[in-house]
């Protein structure tokens, strides 16, 4: 399986996404304002809540070092989360072998969630590559359309689309016994 | 399924939470590594600048003249015969003499 992507996509600091940037921030405030959706991020591309954890606290070791170079730097969500990212696939390339996380990465968050639909996306989204999975975080859960997509990642949109119409036909293909039983 | 029908699928999920005591590690490791790395900064700031007196002062003994080493080479150049190869040849031949440093007193020395 491939769940790695080539250097040539870890790119500099993003414009910002939804959010805004914090100027006069301390590590608290940006955490109190970022840390969630970070980790949310974080967890959705490693598939692995302790390995999300690494990240999203080695992304604020960096994150600390940079303000004190630069006290007056302007932090956007876009800014740790490129950290971030760069951090989840650093940690994809040393291709750190982890035990199988058994704590779900999703949660039920509608009346009409069941278990066991939660379980199968769960598991259908552990096993896309984490290229896809990035994508459908970004499309599904921060909203940003293909274009936002290519844009922030130096992809074209073609790429971007892609990724997602392969994670969600695997997606669709996980649910679809599901579905003809519901 | 369509992709409407499954993003609405799947944004009957969310994302687990972080562990509650997250923030509060990802904070302190930021503040005791950011300070390990300032004194590692300091340390090698320390070293490139006695690594640059070091550099300043070498090369600043190249330069100044030793009279009693200047006319051991004219004297050398003599007897070999005078010109410009003799020159050559006696300046080769005749050691040069490192002045004799006080470190204390070349740390006062204005840049």
């Amino acid at each position: 399986m491939r769940d790695v992507l080539s250097a040539d996509v870890l790119v500099g600091p993003l414009p910002e996404w939804s959010g805004a940037a914090l100027t006069n921030h301390t590590l608290a405030e940006l955490y109190d304002e970022y840390g969630q959706r970070l980790y949310r991020y974080a967890v959705l591309l490693l598939a692995n809540r302790a390995a999300a954890e690494d990240a999203v606290q080695e992304a604020f070791v960096q994150l600390a070092r940079a303000m004190q170079k630069r006290p007056d730097v302007v932090v956007s969500f876009g800014y740790v989360a490129t950290i971030v990212r760069n951090e989840c696939y650093t940690a994809l390339r040393k291709r750190r072998r982890r035990a199988e996380d058994p704590e779900p990465l999703i949660e039920r968050e509608s009346p009409n969630a069941t278990e066991e639909e939660r379980m199968i996306l769960d598991a259908a989204l552990r096993a896309l590559p984490a290229e896809q999975r990035e994508v459908v975080y970004l499309k599904v859960f921060e909203g940003l359309t293909f274009q936002e997509i290519a844009d922030r990642f130096g992809i074209s949109i073609n790429t971007a689309g892609s990724r997602y119409r392969y994670a969600a036909d695997a997606l669709r293909r996980a649910l679809s016994p599901t579905r003809s039983r519901l | 399924m369509n992709d409407e029908e499954l993003e609405a699928t799947l944004r009957r999920y969310r994302l687990v939470d972080p562990p509650a005591d997250l923030g509060d590690s990802a904070i302190a490791a930021a503040e005791a590594r950011t300070r390990s790395y300032g004194h590692g900064w300091g340390a090698a700031a320390a070293a490139a600048v006695l690594a640059l007196w070091f550099a300043a002062h070498a090369a600043s003994w190249e330069p100044q003249g030793d009279p009693a080493r200047d006319a051991e080479v004219a004297f050398v150049a003599d007897i070999l015969g005078g010109g410009e190869d003799a020159l050559r040849y006696a300046e080769l031949a005749v050691p040069r003499r490192e002045p004799d440093v006080d470190l204390a007193t070349r740390v006062e020395e204005p840049w």
